[in-house]
């Protein structure tokens, strides 16, 4: 009996273990999940072309064709891949011919305000593939800006540009934490303008979102560009747009013969072989790895107009682009040829002659170009070149041009040597020629040229004129470099006081939408400062910042960042000229965002605006801080006097956080308090994790003072033992 | 006794001094910490200065 219950309770655990409780537990659930599969069918229309532009030089162009199958009515769709694998370029480089946002330049050159930012920090991270576009860098929150994305107008087959027009466009767009909008442009001038959400940090890498707009089925007009508006340091990467790849207008005459074979199966389509990769040199002398297919679309040429419209114009774009108006857009009037080549060409007889040559219009003005530059330098030699003779006048010109083309080399960027003063050796047609190249801004160019039957004594001859002529020179430069370097420096110091001042003032003008000083307590002139006696004084102050400290602690978080942001762009050492009553609102804030970011998870953003403010180069020092102030009144203190003690000693180099926490202690000891070593709850502290509560700033200043002082102790010891 | 204890004391100032550069690099370490490391250097010290005092005449 004993032995039938055994084996049956066996049997009941068995069967106890196998029901499936999970399941039992979903049960529960009365609620009936119908599963619906919808399959969407969507058409690629033929000959759809997408590219896409991610700023890395990377040309991925999908194109979509119909292949008809023999006399049959069905077609079969098939989908042409081709992409372009480069090197990822040591900068951001466009890959289409689309007009992306740049920072305003000054005459100088110099960016007006910097808000855009082409980058591969984020790669990985925030939608962001190796480079991509950094659009209100560095700003969170205050007045949104719109940033325009003008899309292509025209692509280039078989040679012959012809218009496009793109129905979709698409993009990804990271890290946004705040909603934006994004307006469509049509080409009929209408326009749509859609929101888009603000994106939740859950991390890094998801943090993100495809955009896609398509009216090809909707509407009768195209998209000819879409501008983003929006207020936060955001990301965006492959931008794509849709068209139709359009056709050449050929016609082709085919006489079709009477019998008509069965045609033979086509062969299987062999692999497309890895694309030959070329260097290639551009006119300004750089380096640049490109394959035939670059080549033969115009990449390479559309590279060097970028460049030289760069040099021109201080902005990246196409000739295609100036000529279709793209510079209004950055207020640059087009510089006419005449104006940038100079008068005296312009009626050359010799240049209209060729211009009847059947010339395109930009290799003609590519070659006048450098026309212009080998005349001019031809002019400019003949004054040098006293004894060079040449057997024809294609070896002279020959040697110019080998001479700009030496002289386009920068030298110092591509070996590392000054540009100022060398010899280079050229041979040519078995004469040593040496020339001598110097900087620009030198009076005198010489060429020398040697006939010497002995090498020796020409070499002497170079070596002792080359040595007097680099002493006298050497003075000249160190003279005016040093005459350069005390304007730069002015000229930085002035600049940097009015971008403080500027920066102040829109500090203080947040710090007025977000708090209005007036309401909260009244401020009292110097004259009626003066008529209160010493104790009223002190009651003031008390009740001042008492209010102020109310009112901020009930401040939003999104308030208190965009004040910390303004604080951050100015820099808390450069506060000492705004008024007592915005010093303590800063210093309140500054307080109020250490007890948030101890209570909050803030956006790494965010968390990065706090450390710039407090002078932490680790973001995770915020962390550390915000802790630390709960546990420790040294650094509660010394967060609360940060702003006015870095204020005081704004003079002095590199004084942060951990300076102020040494002085706090050192004056509680010298006031006898003791409680700020002692009164420390040991109980958590184990042996891993002694230094956890310090910042970075504190470790390295530890370890400034303890090494040398147990490296002291060490020698003395061993001193010690060898006297004894 | 107690001159034994006065020879202590005399010995003890001494080599006091002969750690002060020592002691004072602590003194400012102690002083740059905050939080648990500094009370646990302080501590450290503490202690490892009374036991440097108490031991002389064993290390010598």
């Amino acid at each position: 009996m004993e032995n039938i219950s055994n084996k049956l309770a066996r049997i009941l655990v068995c069967l106890v273990l196998i029901y499936p409780f999970p399941v039992l537990a979903n049960e529960d659930n009365n609620t009936t999940t119908t599963t619906t599969t919808t399959t969407t069918t969507t058409t690629i229309p033929e000959g759809e072309v997408e590219e896409v532009e991610t700023f890395d030089g990377t040309t991925t162009t999908t194109t979509t064709t119909t292949v008809p199958e023999n006399s049959s009515t069905t077609t079969t769709s098939s989908t042409t891949t081709t992409t372009t694998t480069t090197t990822i370029p040591e900068s951001y480089e466009q890959s289409t011919d689309m007009v992306i946002p740049q920072d305003e330049l000054d005459l100088s050159g110099n960016e007006v305000e910097n808000n855009i930012d082409y980058n591969n920090t984020w790669s990985g991270q925030y939608g962001c593939t190796n480079y991509c576009i950094n659009i209100e860098y560095q700003q969170h929150g205050g007045d949104s800006g719109s940033y325009e994305f003008d899309l292509p107008e025209t692509t280039t087959v078989d040679e012959e540009e012809l218009s496009i027009d793109i129905y979709e466009v698409g993009f990804v767009i990271g890290a946004l934490n705040n909603e934006a909008e994004v307006t469509y442009t049509h080409t009929d001038e209408t326009t749509q303008t859609n929101s888009i959400d603000a994106q939740q940090y859950v991390t890094a890498e998801s943090m993100y979102e495809v955009i896609v707009y398509n009216i090809r089925t909707t509407l009768d007009t195209f998209i000819d560009k879409f501008t983003l508006t929006l207020n936060d340091w955001t990301l965006v990467d492959d931008i794509s747009f849709k068209y139709i790849q359009p056709t050449t207008t050929t016609t082709t005459t085919t006489t079709l013969p009477i019998f008509i074979p069965e045609p033979e199966p086509e062969p299987e389509p062999m692999p497309e072989p890895e694309p030959e990769i070329f260097i290639v040199i551009l006119d300004s002398g750089e380096e640049t790895e490109l394959s035939q297919g670059e080549i033969d679309d115009g990449t390479l040429d559309r590279m060097n107009e970028r460049e030289k419209n760069y040099e021109l114009y201080g902005i990246e774009l196409t000739d295609a682009q100036i000529e279709r108006g793209d510079l209004e857009q950055y207020e640059i009037e087009i510089i006419e040829e005449e104006e940038f080549f100079g008068e005296e060409f312009s009626g050359d007889d010799t240049l209209f002659v060729e211009m009847e040559d059947g010339f395109d219009d930009e290799e003609y003005q590519r070659e006048l170009e450098e026309q212009m530059e080998r005349d001019a330098k031809a002019l400019e030699l003949e004054d040098t070149i006293e004894i060079l003779e040449f057997e024809s006048e294609e070896e002279a010109e020959e040697f110019i041009k080998v001479i700009l083309e030496l002289e386009e080399i920068d030298y110092e960027e591509e070996f590392g040597i000054e540009e100022e003063f060398f010899i280079i050796e050229v041979e040519f047609d078995d004469e040593d020629l040496f020339i001598e190249f110097e900087d620009e801004k030198e009076i005198e160019d010489e060429i020398f040229e040697e006939d010497v039957e002995s090498d020796r004594d020409r070499d002497l001859v170079l070596q002792e004129s080359e040595t007097d002529e680099k002493k006298f020179q050497e003075e000249e430069i160190t003279e005016e470099v040093i005459e350069e370097e005390i304007f730069i420096e002015e000229v930085e110091e002035i600049i940097t006081e009015e971008m403080v001042e500027e920066e102040i003032a829109e500090l203080e003008e947040v710090i007025e939408e977000v708090i209005e000083i007036e309401e909260i307590v009244e401020v009292l002139d110097e004259e009626e400062l003066e008529e209160l006696t010493e104790e009223e004084l002190v009651e003031y102050e008390e009740a001042k910042e008492e209010a102020i400290e109310e009112y901020v602690s009930e401040l939003e978080t999104d308030e208190v960042i965009q004040i910390v942001t303004e604080i951050a762009d100015v820099g808390v050492e450069n506060l000492a000229t705004v008024s007592q009553e915005t010093i303590e609102v800063v210093a309140q804030v500054v307080e109020e965002v250490i007890e948030i970011a101890s209570e909050e998870e803030l956006t790494e953003e965010q968390i990065e605006v706090v450390a710039d403010v407090l002078g932490f180069e680790e973001k995770e020092d915020v962390e550390v801080i915000a802790t630390a102030v709960k546990t420790d009144k040294t650094v509660a203190k010394a967060v609360d006097e940060f702003v006015e003690r870095k204020i005081e000693n704004a003079d002095i180099e590199d004084y942060n956080l951990a300076d102020i926490t040494t002085e706090i202690t050192f004056e509680s000891l010298a006031e006898g308090d003791f409680s700020v070593i002692i009164n420390v709850d040991l109980g958590d502290v184990n042996i891993r994790n002694i230094t956890d509560d310090l910042s970075t700033q504190q470790k390295e200043k530890a370890q400034e003072v303890i090494v040398p002082t147990l490296l002291l102790r060490i020698a003395s010891l061993a001193l010690l033992r060898k006297t004894v | 006794m107690i001159q034994k204890v006065w020879k202590w004391l005399v010995e003890g100032v001494r080599e006091t001094l002969n750690l002060s550069w020592t002691l004072i690099g602590l003194i400012i370490s102690i002083l740059t910490l905050s939080g648990a490391s500094r009370t646990i250097t302080f501590y450290a010290t503490i202690i490892t200065l009374a036991i440097w005092l108490l031991t002389i005449r064993f290390r010598k």
